[in-house]
């Protein structure tokens, strides 16, 4: 009997629990979103990727399902308003970005970007910083390895501090996508200052084999040393760290997103002050 | 009533022994034929009678209680037994630390003696740093505190070692499939203890082949831990006792796809000496000691290595006073502590970066002094009041100042229905522990308070009853908590911050309120030949992050949770034993949507932990045999304990990621599941 009647309590009150709990409703999925992966070289031509952002699923998302073949993409230094072609190129992933040679990046002017295609829509304006010379860039041999290299990119900062910069990297092939390079990103704040910043690969998650931060000997490549606003820089630095760590067990993301500076759609619109090298590591 | 019984035995035994003792002069009977002397084999006693109520959400372990439970892993282990009771979670099966109640981690105090241990546990889930062999008892205080609580907001575990001096020298050592581990103790001339236990793991040596194959990515971990106690009686009324604990972890993840190697150290260090009083009308402990905490995290690859390690280190002198007695019906208990603590936050060190790491930041070096009261008043209705303070003093040397004021008191009543009590109290925390991980990791670092973080503190509210049912022999108890939470700290920050040149990490850590409630249930049976429990909990936590959310679910919400344990003892030799836990997914911040940037796939985040985990359940089962050997003066005891951790193979997982099959240009969300299904665990044990 005892017993009966201490059930009944625990029963009456397990029963009252769920009234008191406050009701938190499962997230809606966010809307499809366009994504612009667009950089623009200073004494260049701007290249665009225009992409749709994904849903994670336990399914299978096809990424060139979210590639935007049909856009309108436009490209206007304030005065003159150009259209941008669609093109396939098997040496970008996703395989298709629009481009003009109508453009010629020009340090100090500002340049805004459009996409559109059927409901997405999302814009980006960006300022074009100067670019900065480099100074050099080092390749060391690295004791104990005889097929790596430690490279370093040495340049001045300028006289404009903050300075914002990031590495990008393509291979010396013609029409080759660059890349940002791993922990490229980096800040003057010293007039004048010496600069170094490491010189590693690209981390790419498309690469099918296993990633080597270092130089390898033979490889060809152009280096570019990218002068960016401090929006794009934030952007790229949260790049690195996504990354580079996003992959982690050990570390949570911090959340929220990367930022960017792309209106009512994600990724970044870079029109970066270059200058670049090629190398050849020997 | 168990005195009768431990007359009557040793009246048995002393029977017994006579007539079997070999060197025994026999006498001739004179009577008619007496019965032949019977050799006792073994004798069961069974205590019909319960014990006295406490809070029915806390809990007294006893070495043999641990000793002889069920093994996982290959160890006795009391923050494992802790962790089977509803409304107790982790952070998977890979996280460290007891979630209870919606606590965070950091809030809950381990002791050894009454010095805390900062972190005490183990990586991938496995036990604790604490030998179960070297400590007595293990108490563990759920809600219902009083004003002796330190400075923390949630349960307290106090491990304690041997109070008295036994009659003889004893022991025991453990062959188990992760670590093997000796506990001894040994007695001198009546006055002396000492007691000695340590532990070393072999997980490389024995598993390396399995966990680390060339080409792929693997996992290295060792470990040891280290306790010595040394007590010295030298009369009844007085107790000096030394004591000393340290462990080191060391594990390393290696990632072959990404030539990236993560390595985490840990260490926990105490030394501590204490002495104890027995005056007439109360008892003293006042004590010195030292405890720390130090880690390390690094990320390596081929000529680059980024590494935070952090400490944090306390000198600090305490002192109770039990059992004060005021007048028939009341007792006081007072006490203080004053703290020193020494705090280095992660000093960034990296090497193939050109960067400018900043110079070490200067060390913190806050003080806390405590000083608090409890007054208890019987009444003759079987109701009891408890009353206390207790008063803090904070002070860093940035000259930040803060005085917590903590009151609180419990109302009990013990009626012929079970032991009621009513607790109201106010909390205060004033070291923060945070990280780059939601699953508790040794890389998380302790802060101290300060103007931007300011103490955490709680205001709670508990309801505990508890019982006992005569008839079936059950242990009954239910408890209700509802709590308000201050200024809890998180650190919101990208891990790639740590190389800026003017990083700290003081200015990525975010305070927010919120708010914990639930209930427990739970029955127990502790006598007989079917021992077990089940408990029933449910449990929310919410906090408030700020900007666009208003609150949201806390990484720590218990959710519901269902334990059953059951051991059953088929004779002296053989038991067989299973547990049973389901637990409602862990919360985490889902992915909302990925896009393709540089080549990479990123993500957007949704609100904080607004998405579950599929459901957490488990059954392990497991069976032991005892055997005794050797002499009867000093036999010895042999235990082999088998188990099979998650016997159904339940797939719980882990964390969430994201695959990429270039081939076929898809992206996929998987789910990542634990290791531990169909785990076998073996261990030996010998107790002399």
């Amino acid at each position: 009997m005892r017993l009966k009647r201490h059930s009944g309590i625990c029963a009456l009150a397990l029963s009252l629990l769920p009234l008191a709990t406050s009701c938190l409703s499962e997230p809606e999925a966010p809307p499809t979103m366009a994504v612009i992966d667009g950089w623009f070289d200073s004494d260049g031509y701007p290249v665009v990727q225009f992409t749709a952002s994904l849903e994670p699923s336990q399914q299978d998302q096809s990424i060139a399902d979210k590639m935007i073949r049909w856009g309108l993409v436009t490209i206007s230094d304030g005065d003159t308003t150009i259209v941008m072609t669609g093109a396939y190129d098997r040496r970008y992933f996703p395989p298709f970005r629009y481009y003009t040679t109508g453009m010629t990046g020009v340090p100090g002017k500002t340049y805004t970007v459009t996409v559109k295609y059927e409901d997405l829509y999302a814009e980006a304006s960006c300022l074009m910083p100067v670019p900065t010379p480099i100074d050099s860039i080092t390749i060391e041999r690295i004791e104990g390895n005889d097929t790596l290299r430690a490279g370093n990119l040495h340049f001045t900062a300028p006289a404009d501090v903050p300075a914002y910069y990031y590495l990008q990297m393509r291979d010396d092939a013609p029409g080759s996508r660059p890349y940002p390079t791993m922990l490229g990103t980096a800040r003057a704040e010293v007039a004048g200052a010496k600069m170094t910043i490491p010189l590693f690969n690209p981390k790419n998650q498309l690469d099918s084999l296993d990633f080597i931060p270092q130089l390898k000997v033979g490889q060809r490549v152009q280096v570019k040393l990218c002068r960016i606003t401090e929006e794009v820089y934030e952007f790229w630095n949260s790049y690195d760290n996504a990354t580079m760590f996003g992959g982690s067990q050990f570390l949570t993301e911090p959340g929220g997103g990367l930022g960017g500076n792309v209106s009512g759609g994600y990724g970044i619109w870079s029109p970066q002050g270059v200058a670049s090298e090629y190398i050849r590591v020997e | 009533m168990p005195l009768l019984c431990c007359i009557l035995l040793a009246a048995i035994h002393a029977q017994a022994r006579t007539a079997s003792s070999p060197g025994t002069e026999t006498v001739e009977p004179t009577e008619p034929s007496a019965p032949a002397a019977t050799e006792l084999d073994s004798l069961e006693v069974v205590a019909t009678g319960p014990r006295p109520l406490r809070e029915g959400a806390s809990l007294e372990l006893s070495r043999r209680k641990l000793l002889t439970g069920m093994r996982l892993f290959g160890e006795a282990d009391a923050l494992k037994t802790i962790a089977r009771q509803s409304g107790v979670v982790t952070a998977g099966d890979y996280g460290s630390g007891l979630i209870i109640d919606g606590n965070l981690p950091s809030h809950v105090l381990y002791r050894i003696d009454g010095v805390p241990v900062y972190f005490p546990y183990r990586f991938g889930g496995l036990f604790s740093t604490f030998n179960t062999g070297h400590f007595s008892t293990v108490d563990f205080e759920r809600g219902i505190h009083g004003a002796s609580m330190p400075a923390r907001l949630g349960a307290k575990l106090d491990f304690h070692t041997d109070r008295d001096v036994p009659a003889q020298f004893s022991g025991s050592a453990n062959v188990g499939m992760m670590a093997s581990s000796i506990s001894l103790m040994v007695p001198v001339a009546g006055k002396w203890l000492f007691s000695l236990s340590g532990r070393i793991s072999y997980i490389n040596e024995l598993y390396g082949w399995l966990l680390v194959k060339k080409g792929s990515s693997g996992v290295m971990y060792d470990f040891g831990d280290l306790n010595f106690t040394a007590s010295y009686h030298p009369d009844d009324a007085n107790r000096i006792r030394l004591n000393l604990f340290g462990n080191s972890d060391r594990m390393t993840y290696e990632d072959v796809h990404y030539a990236m190697d993560t390595r985490i150290s840990w260490r926990n260090g105490l030394l501590s000496l204490d002495w104890q009083h027995d005056a007439q009308r109360f008892r003293a402990v006042n004590r010195l000691y030292l405890t720390g905490f130090d880690n390390n995290l690094t990320f390596a690859m081929p000529q680059l290595n980024i590494s935070a390690p952090s400490s944090l280190s306390t000198a600090g002198v305490s002192g109770q006073f039990d059992g004060i007695s005021l007048s028939r019906q009341a007792t006081m208990e007072a006490g203080y502590e004053l703290n020193y603590h020494t705090l280095r936050l992660q000093e960034v060190n990296a090497s193939g970066l050109h960067v400018s790491i900043p110079n070490p930041r200067p060390r913190s070096h806050p003080l806390d002094a405590r000083a608090y009261g409890d007054v208890t008043v019987r009444f003759a209705n079987g109701m009891d009041l408890r009353g206390g303070l207790s008063l803090a003093l904070y002070a860093n040397s940035a000259g930040y100042v803060r005085l917590a004021v903590d009151p609180r008191v419990t109302w009990s009543l013990e009626a012929p229905l079970g032991r009621f009590s009513v607790h109201l109290g106010r909390y205060t925390q004033f070291l923060h522990q945070v990280g780059f991980s939601q699953i508790g990791l040794a890389s998380d670092f302790w802060i101290d308070s300060r103007s931007s973080i300011p103490p955490e503190s709680s205001y709670n509210l508990e309801l505990d009853y508890s019982g006992y049912i005569p008839g079936p022999g059950l242990y009954f108890s239910a408890n209700i908590y509802g709590r308000r939470y201050l200024h809890q700290a998180e650190l919101m920050g990208e891990f790639i911050s740590i190389i800026d040149s003017d990083y700290d990490p003081e200015v990525f850590i975010r305070t927010y309120n919120g708010y914990a409630a639930g209930a427990n249930i739970t029955l127990r049976r502790e006598f007989g030949k079917l021992t077990g429990s089940i408990g029933v909990g449910y449990g929310l936590a919410r906090n408030r992050p700020g900007g666009e959310y208003g609150y949201v679910r806390g990484r720590t919400e218990p959710g519901f949770t269902l334990s059953a344990e059951a051991q059953y003892r088929f004779d002296s030799h053989w038991s067989a034993s299973a547990n049973f836990r389901f637990a409602t997914g862990r919360p985490y911040t889902p992915v909302t949507s990925l896009y393709i940037v540089g080549g990479n796939v990123m993500k957007n985040f949704g609100a904080p932990n607004s998405a579950l985990l599929p459901d957490w359940h488990r059954l392990d089962i497991g069976g032991s045999w005892t055997g005794v050997s050797g002499p009867r003066s000093h036999p010895l005891r042999h235990l082999v304990s088998l188990a099979l951790i998650n016997a159904y193979g339940r797939r719980n997982p882990e964390f969430i990621t994201y695959v990429i099959n270039i081939g076929q240009g898809v992206v996929r969300m998987k789910s990542v599941f634990s290791l531990y299904r169909f785990f076998p665990s073996l261990s030996y044990t010998i107790f002399f």
